[in-house]
C-alpha cells in the first residue's frame, strides 16, 4: 500500500500535465482517490482589480466582478480539459476550483481536514520567468507546511 | 504493473523523517523493483580549516572529529540498510565526503540517470541554520533535475 488519497494542484503549465500523468500512473497501480484543484486565489488578483480603481484612472475601467467571472471561466475550463486525461483512462477524479485561497493556503488547510496522504505539484508553474519566485515558492511553502508527503514533478 | 520510478536516490541523515523516507522507498522497491542507491553526506561536519591561524590549528583533534563523523555515517548507512534487508530488499550505500547533499544530488542524478530523489522533510539541522541557510529539502527542490519526493 502506498498512497490512498492524493491531492494534485494544477495550473496551465506543462509541468502540471506531467504531474497529472504521474498521478494517473499511481492511480492505475494503486486504486487511490484523487482530488485535483486549481486556485484562482492568486495574491495578485485583488491588486489587478483594485489598482486602476484606486488610482482613479477611468480609462482602465476594470470591473472586479467581470474579472472574477473570467478567472472562474478559465479555471473551470482548465479543470475540465485536464479531467479528460483521467476520463480517457476511465479513472475517477474529483475537481475543485478554489476561489479565495492561494494553492499553498488551500493545501495547508485541506490536507489535514480531509486526510490526504500525498500532495503532487509541478515544480514550475505558468509564471515562467518568475517561476523561481512564484510557483517555485508555492512548492517551497507546501514542502514546509504540508503535513503529508509531497511529490514535486519536473 | 506500471513502473513509475526505475532508479531512486535516497538521501538520509539520521532524522525521523529520513527514516520514514527509507520505509517509503522500500515500499516503492517492493512494488516496482526499482534500483535504490542510499547516501549520507558528512561534508557539513567538516570544519573550514581556513578559519584558524595555521599554527594554532588543532590538526589531531580535527582529524579525530572527521574520523568520528565518517564512522557515525557508515553506521547510519548500515542501520538504515537494515530496513531494506528485513524486507528481503537490497540497496547500494554510499558515504559522501566531498559534497553537500544538494550538490551530490545535482551531480549524480543526471550522470547516473536517477528518476526520483527521496528525502525527509526535516533534517537534523538546528532552527537557526535552517533560517540562515535554508533547508536541504528546499535546495534540492530548486536544483534537482528530476522528480523529488519529500517524506514526512
Amino acid at each position: 500500500m502506498i498512497y490512498k488519497k492524493i491531492l494534485i494542484a494544477i495550473d496551465a503549465s506543462n509541468n502540471s500535465i506531467r504531474a497529472i500523468e504521474k498521478v494517473i500512473d499511481l492511480q492505475k497501480s494503486e486504486n487511490c482517490k484523487v482530488v485535483m484543484f486549481h486556485s484562482i486565489g492568486h495574491p495578485t488578483r485583488p491588486l489587478i482589480a483594485t489598482v486602476p480603481m484606486a488610482s482613479g484612472v477611468g480609462s482602465f475601467n476594470i470591473n472586479e466582478t467581470e474579472l472574477l467571472l473570467e478567472y472562474k471561466e478559465a479555471g473551470n475550463k482548465l479543470l475540465l480539459t485536464r479531467q479528460e486525461l483521467f476520463n480517457n483512462k476511465e479513472l475517477p477524479v474529483e475537481t475543485r476550483l478554489i476561489l479565495d485561497e492561494t494553492p499553498e493556503e488551500y493545501i495547508e488547510r485541506i490536507v489535514e481536514e480531509q486526510g490526504f496522504d500525498l500532495v503532487v505539484i509541478g515544480s514550475k508553474g505558468i509564471h515562467s520567468k518568475l517561476s523561481q519566485f512564484f510557483l517555485g515558492s508555492v512548492a517551497q511553502r507546501v514542502v514546509k507546511h504540508a503535513v503529508c508527503d509531497v511529490l514535486i514533478v519536473r | 504493473m506500471i513502473i513509475i520510478y526505475k532508479k531512486i536516490l535516497l538521501a538520509i541523515d539520521g532524522s525521523l523523517h529520513a527514516n520514514n523516507a527509507a520505509e517509503q522507498v522500500a515500499e516503492f522497491q517492493k512494488m516496482w523493483e526499482s534500483k535504490v542507491v542510499m547516501f549520507h553526506s558528512v561534508k557539513h561536519h567538516k570544519i573550514p580549516t581556513g578559519m584558524f591561524p595555521v599554527e594554532s590549528f588543532p590538526v589531531e583533534l580535527y582529524r579525530d572529529m572527521e574520523e568520528a563523523s565518517k564512522k557515525a555515517g557508515e553506521l547510519l548507512l548500515v542501520e538504515t540498510q537494515e530496513i531494506f534487508n528485513q524486507k528481503g530488499l537490497s540497496v547500494e550505500t554510499r558515504l559522501i565526503e566531498e559534497d553537500e547533499p544538494e550538490v551530490y544530488i545535482r551531480k549524480i542524478v543526471e550522470k547516473e540517470n536517477f528518476d526520483l530523489v527521496v528525502l525527509g522533510s526535516k533534517g537534523r539541522h538546528s532552527k537557526l541554520k535552517e533560517i540562515l541557510l535554508g533547508t536541504v529539502s528546499t535546495k534540492v527542490l530548486k536544483s534537482a533535475p528530476c522528480d523529488v519526493l519529500i517524506v514526512r
